[in-house]
């Protein structure tokens, strides 16, 4: 536990939660996860909500519903194809999957989550604590407790690049084409997460001015250039298109 | 043999398994003061003031620690060698800081936690001084790192050469120029890490007798005993170095790094004190492999024959260099070992720059050796349109050749004559060539997006260091047989009190189990120079050998008088008189303890060598690299090796089986980068990539049929070798499947990518 940390709150309802998450030095604890992305010295008071969050997971229809308490390991269990690619990409680790859970993996953003890409490609909709109506994941922007992740009928393919088949990727591509729309999703060691949408045959000034943002969000590291991570992102989304 | 050659359970296995109280950190301490260490957030800089008024005052503090509590002494962690070969360039708190990482202060506190506070309590202001990364430039730079009077042992503090060598065997500028063919080449390593499961972690007390005990997670006890003992400035009898279990050392742990930290917090208060570095502290102010920049010129006749070896060596030191020149030394030693050729040279510079500090680690500067020299041949062989299996056949060293480097080229000092008794590396090159499916793989046209090649390299190592290792051993026997071995023989999770124990039990003629093995504690266990250079089973376990021998000459003396026959021998465990007279083992000792010729049954012994027997090794690997995205997967590794007589096979494949992942993490995915001030950037596994099972390839990993005449039951060393030759195969193998060849590690994706683009392979 970090150092800074004072005292551990059990808030009773998902509306207390949010009001003490309002609290500055207050983050939430689900799943053995502290649900910011970097460690900070500033916090002061942990919201466990773990006993406020349900985990099942079910087919509704078409669509995958998983409560945000669903460990990363039981959505392995449910055994859904779609989903088990990019789950164990994003967390080798059986140990830590059990850990995780589908919240926290969307809550901290971790740009190369192999998961997040996934849920962006696919268009996923969460339900926040204090709404009604579900939002797209790539419409989230921190506020709200996250309770359920449905995932839509898609056709997602992941394509991941990394040193190693453990390490994380440092460039993930997401590409989801249905009948009437193109999503596409880059993650990785990238500055933020890049989400494209369009209808099938893109004017070639919008991929261009995609790609040009996707170049200009990868930094020149020990991993290659940007112009390399572009050429990767690239390469791998005429792959997967060619491949459909 | 019955126990040697035979895969007989650890003597430390049950405890490791049950989760027993086995390690450092596994013992708890009343009373105890958690210390952390204030590392400099810059390259260089002098300390102009440091507060720690506020950290002082905070409460739970005990002591704060920084340079003005310590007078200045300049010493080296690295302990090996007496006196040390490297340079004594480092004092316990300076007013410089000279990597990103440094030492700045120390604090013992109540809990970790406040500790952690208390840092950042204190104030430092630091006056930046300008900073040097490239070795290169090091060396012409008018920046010196160390030029403060005190000092010893350094090459050149005016160009930041902390350590220099050459050598010269025959005329490498005439043989190079009449040679037929000449090959040169440069190529590069990098910083690695070794990532032991356990950090570094040291505690410290005072016993009844006021003297001090430090429980440590170190290779070296006697060497930790005595530069504790120099820097804190108190006789080495006022101190007891326990070693536990350790979580591997790899060689990280050869060195002392912070148990005269907490040494100096006992001292102090007179309180127990503990230490553990984080993860994050292992990546930036531990030790690394030191990097070195290699360029090699190879020259051949006509029949693809050496003729020359031409070796330069530029090693970054980082910041200190208490492995400055040994490092160096054994690349050119190793380097120069594995091929004959009439006229060899090196040349060697170890330079100081604003750097993490480089050290032992694995292989210690063989891996450098090895991927340059490797590589080369294979170019040459390419070049030369010969098999590179057949190159390396017709140019290695063989049984009876002389080694005419080791003579020249000790390990920071001239060396000793070395005739190689053993080598089996031709069969280890055609085994591997059978097992790797090396002519298929070659023949087969590599065409799409994923493209297979094979590769190979070979490599040699040592066994201990000539003329510098030695290692002692104490037996003596219990009533029921069982016999207490104390070793001084450092165990890092290698196995070894193991293989030692073997050992003893095939002189005794007794099972494993009636082997109790103690090892690495300065009070109790004799001496022994620790675990680093391939050196447990060839020198501690010649010394094993030689005492178990002479206690069972006791054994025998003793059944004799016991039997009134001098005629008497040992046959299993009793000593029979062929007169139908015949006294077991147990009641020999029940009597010579109680009632008859009362004697303790004990043999002792020590153990040096001016022999370094090699073990050879032959690697082969087969890589797929993807042509969309320049990444490379190892698909499968041959690994054969000639160690000597292998005393328990599962612990020696577990050894190479372990060498290889370190080894590929260096070629493909270990990297350590610093940002423009020094700073490093990768600091935890989600940013420095080790390999894991998951990544793993298949493993072959066979053993050639060998015997070291100079090794106990003929054994040469196994801990080093398997860790020299993946990195070269891996590259070699890449070269084969797209034609691109690395020179610089690790293997940079784009770079293939460019290179391929370049040669349009793709």
């Amino acid at each position: 536990m970090w150092s800074s940390i004072e005292q551990i709150i059990k808030p009773d309802t998902l509306s207390e939660a949010s009001v003490l998450l309002k609290e500055s030095g207050s983050v939430l604890f689900a799943g053995g996860t502290y649900l910011v992305s970097l460690k900070d010295a500033g916090v002061h008071t942990l919201l466990d909500i773990n006993h406020l969050l349900s985990d099942e997971i079910k087919m509704h229809g078409d669509e995958i519903h998983v409560d945000a308490g669903c460990t990363l390991q039981e959505i392995v269990n449910f055994d859904d194809a779609r989903l088990n690619g990019a789950v164990l990409s994003a967390c080798p680790s059986k140990n830590i999957r059990n850990q995780r859970t589908i919240g926290g993996e969307i809550a901290r953003m971790r740009l190369d989550s192999d998961l997040l890409v996934f849920l962006f490609a696919a268009k996923a909709k969460l339900l926040l604590s204090h709404a009604e109506t579900p939002i797209e994941v790539s419409d989230w922007y921190g506020n709200g407790i996250i309770v359920k992740v449905i995932i839509p009928t898609h056709h997602v393919k992941l394509e991941r690049v990394a040193l190693l088949d453990s390490a994380p990727a440092y460039v993930i591509v997401g590409y989801n084409e249905m009948q009437d729309i193109i999503s596409v999703c880059v993650g990785g060691k990238i500055s933020k997460i890049m989400f494209f949408q369009t209808k099938p045959e893109p004017a070639e000034a919008d991929v261009r001015k995609f790609m040009d943002e996707v170049e200009a969000s990868f930094s020149n590291d020990h991993l290659g250039t940007p112009a390399y991570k572009r050429h990767l992102v690239s390469s791998l989304l005429q792959e997967m298109a060619v491949a459909k | 043999m019955k126990v040697i050659g035979q895969d007989t359970q650890r003597v430390d296995g049950e405890a490791l398994v049950r989760g027993n109280a086995v390690f450092a950190d596994d013992i708890k301490l009343n009373n105890v003061l958690h210390v952390k260490i204030l590392h400099s957030p810059v390259a260089h800089a002098k300390i102009l003031s440091i507060d720690v008024s506020r950290a002082q005052a905070l409460e739970g503090v005990e002591a704060v620690f920084t340079h003005k509590d310590f007078k200045t002494h300049y010493y080296t962690t690295a302990g090996q060698g007496y006196p040390e070969p490297g340079p004594r360039d480092m004092r316990i708190l300076d007013s410089t800081v000279r990597f990103v990482g440094d030492r700045v202060a120390f604090v013992a506190a109540e809990t970790l936690e406040i500790a952690e506070e208390a840092l950042g309590l204190i104030e430092v202001e630091y006056d930046e001084l300008p900073t040097i990364f490239d070795v290169e430039e090091a060396m012409t730079s008018n920046i010196s790192l160390h030029s403060e009077s005190g000092k010893s042992g350094i090459h050149d503090a005016a160009h930041n050469v902390a350590a220099h060598l050459d050598a010269e065997i025959g005329d490498i500028i005439k043989t190079l120029e009449s040679s037929k063919f000449v090959f040169e080449g440069t190529y590069s390593t990098p910083f690695v890490q070794m990532a032991s499961i356990e950090p570094h972690i040291s505690l410290t007390w005072l016993d009844e007798n006021n003297r001090l005990v430090i429980r440590t997670s170190t290779q070296v006890p006697f060497h930790v005993r005595r530069i504790v003992a120099e820097v804190m400035d108190i006789p080495v009898s006022k101190i007891r170095v326990i070693k536990p279990r350790i979580g591997g050392g790899f060689g990280g742990k050869q060195e002392i790094l912070n148990e005269e930290l907490v040494a100096a917090v006992t001292l102090k208060t007179g309180r127990p004190a503990r230490i553990e570095y984080t993860r994050t502290e292992e990546l930036f102010a531990a030790r690394l492999r030191h990097p070195e920049l290699v360029t090699f010129r190879l020259g051949f006749d006509k029949n693809q024959i050496l003729t020359a070896i031409d070796l330069n060596i530029l090693e970054n030191c980082g910041a200190y260099g208490p492995h400055a020149l040994t490092v160096m030394s054994v690349t050119a030693q190793k380097a120069l070992s594995m091929y004959k050729a009439p006229s060899i040279r090196v040349n060697g510079d170890g330079v100081y720059t604003n750097l993490p500090i480089g050290g032992a680690y694995r292989g210690y500067g063989a891996p450098q050796a090895f991927f340059p020299l490797e590589s080369l041949m294979d170019e040459a062989a390419n070049a030369m349109n010969i098999d590179p299996i057949e190159l390396r056949l017709k140019n290695i060293f063989k049984v009876g050749d002389d080694i005419p480097i080791a003579k020249i080229l000790g390990e920071g000092r001239e060396g000793f004559p070395m005739v190689l008794y053993s080598t089996e590396v031709a069969a280890c090159l055609k085994q591997g060539r059978e097992l790797s499916g090396w002519e298929q793989l070659r023949s087969e046209k590599q065409i799409g997006r994923y493209r297979r090649g094979v590769g190979v390299a070979v490599a040699g190592q040592g066994s201990g260091i000539p003329g510098i290792d030695m290692g002692a051993a104490f037996i003596k026997m219990n009533e029921d047989a069982s016999f207490n071995l104390q070793v001084g023989a450092t165990d890092l999770g290698t196995g070894s009190d193991t293989a030692l124990a073997q050992i003893a039990a095939e002189v005794l003629g007794v099972s494993v189990d009636k082997i109790i093995v103690y090892s690495s504690d300065t009070d109790m266990t004799p001496f022994d120079t620790g675990a680093y250079a391939s050196s447990t089973t060839y020198i501690s376990g010649s010394a094993v050998k030689k005492a178990a021998e002479n206690c069972k000459a006791m054994i025998l003396e003793q059944g004799r008088l016991l039997l009134d026959n001098d005629k008497a021998e040992i046959e299993g465990t009793f000593v029979v008189g062929g007169d139908g007279k015949q006294i077991s083992f147990e009641d020999i000792c029940t009597k010579s303890f109680y009632t008859d010729e009362q004697k303790q049954i004990m043999g002792t012994a020590s153990h040096m060598s001016y022999d370094s027997p090699p073990p050879f090794n032959a690697t082969f690997a087969e890589v797929e690299v993807d042509t969309l995205t320049g990444t490379v997967r190892v698909i499968k590794i041959v690994s054969v090796t000639d160690a000597g007589q292998i005393i328990n096979p599962r612990m020696a494949e577990g050894q190479i089986e372990g060498g290889i992942p370190q080894a590929l993490g260096m070629t493909l995915s270990e990297f350590m980068p610093f940002d423009d001030k020094g700073r490093p950037i990768n600091l935890d596994f989600n940013s420095y990539h080790i390999y894991t099972a998951r990544d793993m390839p298949e493993l072959v990993v066979r053993f050639a049929d060998s015997h070291e005449p100079t090794g106990p039951y003929g054994a040469k060393a196994v801990a080093e070798i398997p860790i020299n030759a993946p990195a070269p195969a891996v590259t070699n193998a890449v070269y084969n499947a797209v034609g691109v060849r690395i020179k610089h590690l690790p293997i940079r994706p784009e770079v293939i990518l460019g290179a391929m683009s370049k040669n349009g392979a793709n």
